[in-house]
């Protein structure tokens, strides 16, 4: 992918998408092994913070400030999503 | 130099956000797993998305910029309360190395209120 | 109304120390995951609140969770104690008076 940024800004791009990749990939790992469920839950809340992140370097990577919508969108949905794993959670151990 | 900035921000917001997918794999518990992600990973966030409204200098930008970084601060302690609340609820198991516990044993009912 | 201005400053001044706390409590918490040693004594302590408003108790949690090494993690129906998940542990008097001292002031002179 070709950008049409200065170069520091290319390789903060560059840079910011290989750590958030990493990030990523740790963040599946712990939700295979995790050994409960909050363990799962806490990593969706991580992925959360990091797909805001990563559409924030395609925002600067294309100039297509659009996608500032799904950051909206993404950032009240997680919230409704630990909420109702949280209500889930306690009535699972009522039963 | 405005890009200077941006990049600044950007490559400290994605160490933040590194540093909290390590302690995700590291910390010993869900509590200590929390921690990292309530801090760490929102503050990378909001580190990102004040990049972007650096760079793109526009009204709509900055409203949603704006918009994401007080949903983000504002929800994501709400919602670790109430996972860690959750969590203790149902017993999950704790790490090792803890001092006192003055949760256990108090059945409080506020979640199942509301 | 002349009150009403006021609490709306103060809360505009609340904006910068809300920010520095998230900065420092993610500085320490990075410190602590990148060293190999950890120094971790973890709890979960009950501290005494007394502050009216449902709006000051959110604020008040909020804050919690963003101070360095504490995290809010329940709070009792009647709205006196609330449960804090702390990572540094050494005293407990010593936690609860900065919980109190520190941030429930902060937060009374606000909302309160």
């Amino acid at each position: 992918m070709e950008l049409q940024l200065s170069p520091v800004l290319t390789f903060a791009v560059y840079f910011s998408f290989f750590s958030l990749t990493i990030s990523l990939f740790m963040g599946l790992y712990r939700l295979l092994i995790g050994p409960t469920l909050p363990d799962r839950i806490v990593v969706m809340d991580l992925v959360a913070s990091l797909s805001i992140g990563l559409i924030v370097l395609y925002i600067i990577a294309t100039g297509q400030t659009v996608f500032l919508n799904v950051a909206v969108a993404i950032a009240l949905l997680v919230f409704m999503g630990n909420v109702a794993f949280a209500k889930y959670l306690i009535r699972r151990i009522k039963k | 130099m405005t890009d200077w900035i941006a990049a600044f921000f950007l490559i400290s917001g994605s160490l933040f956000m590194l540093v909290a997918a390590i302690g995700v794999i590291k910390l010993q518990d869900v509590y200590m797993r929390m921690h990292a992600i309530t801090k760490a990973a929102s503050l990378g966030a909001i580190l990102m998305l004040a990049a972007v409204s650096l760079l793109y200098v526009e009204w709509i930008v900055w409203i949603e910029a704006v918009m994401v970084i007080l949903f983000v601060i504002i929800t994501a302690p709400i919602a670790s309360h109430m996972i860690a609340k959750a969590a203790h609820k149902t017993n999950m198991p704790k790490g090792e190395g803890y001092v006192m516990d003055e949760l256990e044993g108090v059945d409080n009912e506020t979640l199942e209120e509301k | 109304m002349m009150k009403f201005l006021v609490r709306v400053f103060r809360a505009i001044l609340f904006i910068p120390y809300y920010l520095k706390e998230l900065v420092l409590s993610s500085l320490f918490i990075a410190y602590d995951i990148i060293t190999p040693k950890d120094h971790m004594k973890p709890g979960i302590v009950e501290v005494p609140v007394d502050l009216k408003s449902d709006t000051a108790i959110i604020a008040f949690a909020n804050l919690i969770s963003m101070t360095p090494g504490s995290l809010t993690m329940d709070m009792s129906p009647d709205k006196k104690k609330i449960y804090i998940h702390a990572m540094y542990l050494h005293d407990k008097q010593e936690f609860i008076d900065k919980m109190k001292n520190e941030l429930e002031n902060k937060i009374r002179q606000i909302f309160d």
